[in-house]
């Protein structure tokens, strides 16, 4: 176990074989609690980030305590080889992007990470990334970087993007919103891959909780990771459901 | 086909609770060929459903605890909306008693094509199950549910009683249009590591392959009692399944776990089966409850061997 920040914590499991490939989850099962989908951070490891009953329990954890775990599930990142990419992360979504970072080296890529916070306290994995990539980071508040979020970020570090091969995020909705209609914009869609985060209750795409419209597209297992062109036209960024299936606004 | 009161496109009908939670996933399974689709299980209030895990994967089939999630009626409209009418809309509705249902089925009448009424689930207690193994319940039920409403009714029966034809006839004798068999298989599993029970609802429900024999027996049964059409479930992955299915005595089936290894199944199970249709140079119509007239072919021929013996 390693504290990342306050409320972050990485956890590693005693395989040292790799769980699943970068962007595909685990069903983390606390015993008595609940079970969650978390992406793998390192092949062998997943990040949590303390939100609710479920990681909380998690955080109590000792070292050789043990969990259920289901999975690997969804389809992971797609990978590419000896290219120029950018990986863009918000907050906990930068916890399968640096799985990601890892395998993208390894294949000889060359790397360039945007990092968006909300302040400096909260940022984590940039020591991580930076053994591997160039670094940005922004924070809401100004506290440490480009004051701002990524979007602002992107558009202030990177002069032109259509430089990059590839270019994969992972974030809250806004974030991820605000990045699909900027690439549409710059009409590199195609370019893109978003790993994104809804209701997760079987992981086998078989209940429908994790759909996203209007494709009715199965994050659980469809995804999550998509391609920019599929999603530019979703719900993603402006509604979402909760656990009784209920829209909200975002 | 006319099944029940509606006109199928085809026999082969999306299961309840299997990608029936929104209108454009009710859409994207209706374009890939099923002949009806089912919502999930719609109920009076929202309910968020079971802790996890609510869904096991066991050797040849499934095992869950769901736990009857739903927005409730009044969010369920906005997602009806979309729903692009491409083939027939059939609502699943649970409630725990009359007055409940009279709300559910007042409001979503206009969107229905037929009602499901889920008699069945055997992970929540209170609704499904836990009433629908009381045929004088059933029938109550059932007859003021065809007051409240002019849209077909199917009764959708649980398999967990001594005897299912009990329930069949008596949704039969409140007026139901058509009765649905199975729901899943109540059961149980185990995490050997720790001794906890597998899911979050501790038992739950079994679907796939493997029950596939208790939902034809449950089919073949009915049959020989009721009058009114019956639709079978449990276990169909393939068109062979299905068939089975029709010559136990189904007029069509739905299709749930087996959208796991295929969500295009319905395409690919509709022309499998007119391949076969074909090739016998039968219709569907022929198929249908054929396993009982074979039976009676086999006790008429031991008759007359018998007679044969005597003389």
């Amino acid at each position: 176990m390693k504290n990342e920040n306050k409320d972050i914590k990485t956890f590693f499991f005693d395989k040292d074989t790799a769980l699943g490939s970068p962007g595909q989850y685990l069903m983390v099962w606390i015993r008595g609690i609940d079970e969650i989908p978390i992406s793998l951070s390192y092949k062998n490891a997943i990040t949590i980030e303390k939100i609710g009953s479920a990681t909380s329990t998690l955080f109590n954890l000792d070292k050789n305590d043990s969990l259920g775990l289901r999975g690997p599930f969804g389809n992971g990142f797609e990978i590419i080889k000896e290219s120029k990419v950018l990986l863009i992360g918000g907050g906990i979504g930068l916890a399968p992007l640096l799985y990601l970072a890892n395998v993208l080296k390894d294949n000889n890529n060359d790397i360039t990470v945007l990092i968006g916070s909300k302040n400096k306290r909260k940022i984590f994995f940039d020591n991580e990334f930076r053994k591997m990539a160039k670094v940005h980071i922004s924070t809401e508040d100004g506290s440490f970087g480009v004051k701002g979020n990524v979007l602002d970020l992107l558009k202030g570090s990177v002069e032109n993007v259509n430089i990059y091969d590839m270019i994969y995020a992972c974030g809250p909705d806004k974030m991820i919103r605000s990045l699909l209609d900027f690439f549409n914009m710059e009409n590199i869609l195609e370019k893109t891959q978003f790993s994104v985060s809804r209701i997760i209750k079987c992981g086998l795409g078989i209940c429908g909780s994790c759909s996203i419209d209007p494709k009715g597209l199965r994050v659980c297992r469809d995804g999550p990771v998509f391609y920019g062109t599929d999603i530019i036209d979703s719900e993603i960024g402006i509604y979402k459901r909760n656990h009784a299936g209920i829209r909200y606004k975002l | 086909m006319n099944v029940g009161k509606i006109d199928l496109k085809n026999p082969l009908i999306l299961a309840s609770g299997i990608l029936g939670s929104t209108g454009s996933s009710l859409n994207r399974i209706a374009k890939l060929g099923a002949g009806a689709v089912v919502t999930k299980s719609i109920g009076a209030t929202p309910r968020e459903g079971h802790p996890g895990p609510v869904l096991i994967k066991t050797d040849t089939g499934f095992l869950n605890a769901i736990g009857l999630p739903n927005p409730s009626y009044k969010y369920f409209i906005e997602e009806l909306n979309d729903f692009n009418r491409y083939c027939p809309l059939i609502i699943s509705v649970f409630g725990a008693n009359r007055s409940e249902l009279v709300k559910i089925l007042k409001n979503l009448e206009e969107y229905a094509d037929a009602f499901e009424l889920n008699l069945s689930c055997p992970n929540v207690k209170g609704y499904g199950m836990d009433i629908g193994k009381d045929p004088i319940f059933v029938e109550n039920i059932t007859r003021e549910i065809k007051k409240i409403t002019n849209k077909p009714l199917w009764v959708k029966l649980t398999s967990n009683v001594e005897d299912i034809t009990k329930i069949g006839v008596a949704a039969e004798n409140g007026g139901a249009d058509a009765v649905v068999a199975i729901n899943t298989v109540k059961g149980l599993g185990i995490d050997t590591e720790s001794g906890y029970p597998l899911l979050g609802n501790v038992y739950g429900g079994l679907s796939g392959r493997m029950i596939r024999p208790i939902g034809l027996i449950s089919v073949y049964s009915l049959y020989k009692k009721l009058k009114i059409p019956i639709i079978g479930v449990g276990g169909i992955e393939n068109y062979k399944d299905a068939i089975e299915y029709f010559m136990a005595g189904a007029r069509a089936v739905e299709i749930g776990s087996g959208v796991y290894n295929n969500i295009n199944i319905f395409n690919e199970i509709k022309s499998e089966l007119d391949l076969y249709l074909n090739k016998k140079g039968i219709k569907l119509e022929e198929l249908i409850g054929l396993a009982h007239r074979r039976e009676t072919e086999e006790c008429n021929n031991q008759k007359s061997e018998e007679r044969e013996q005597r003389y």
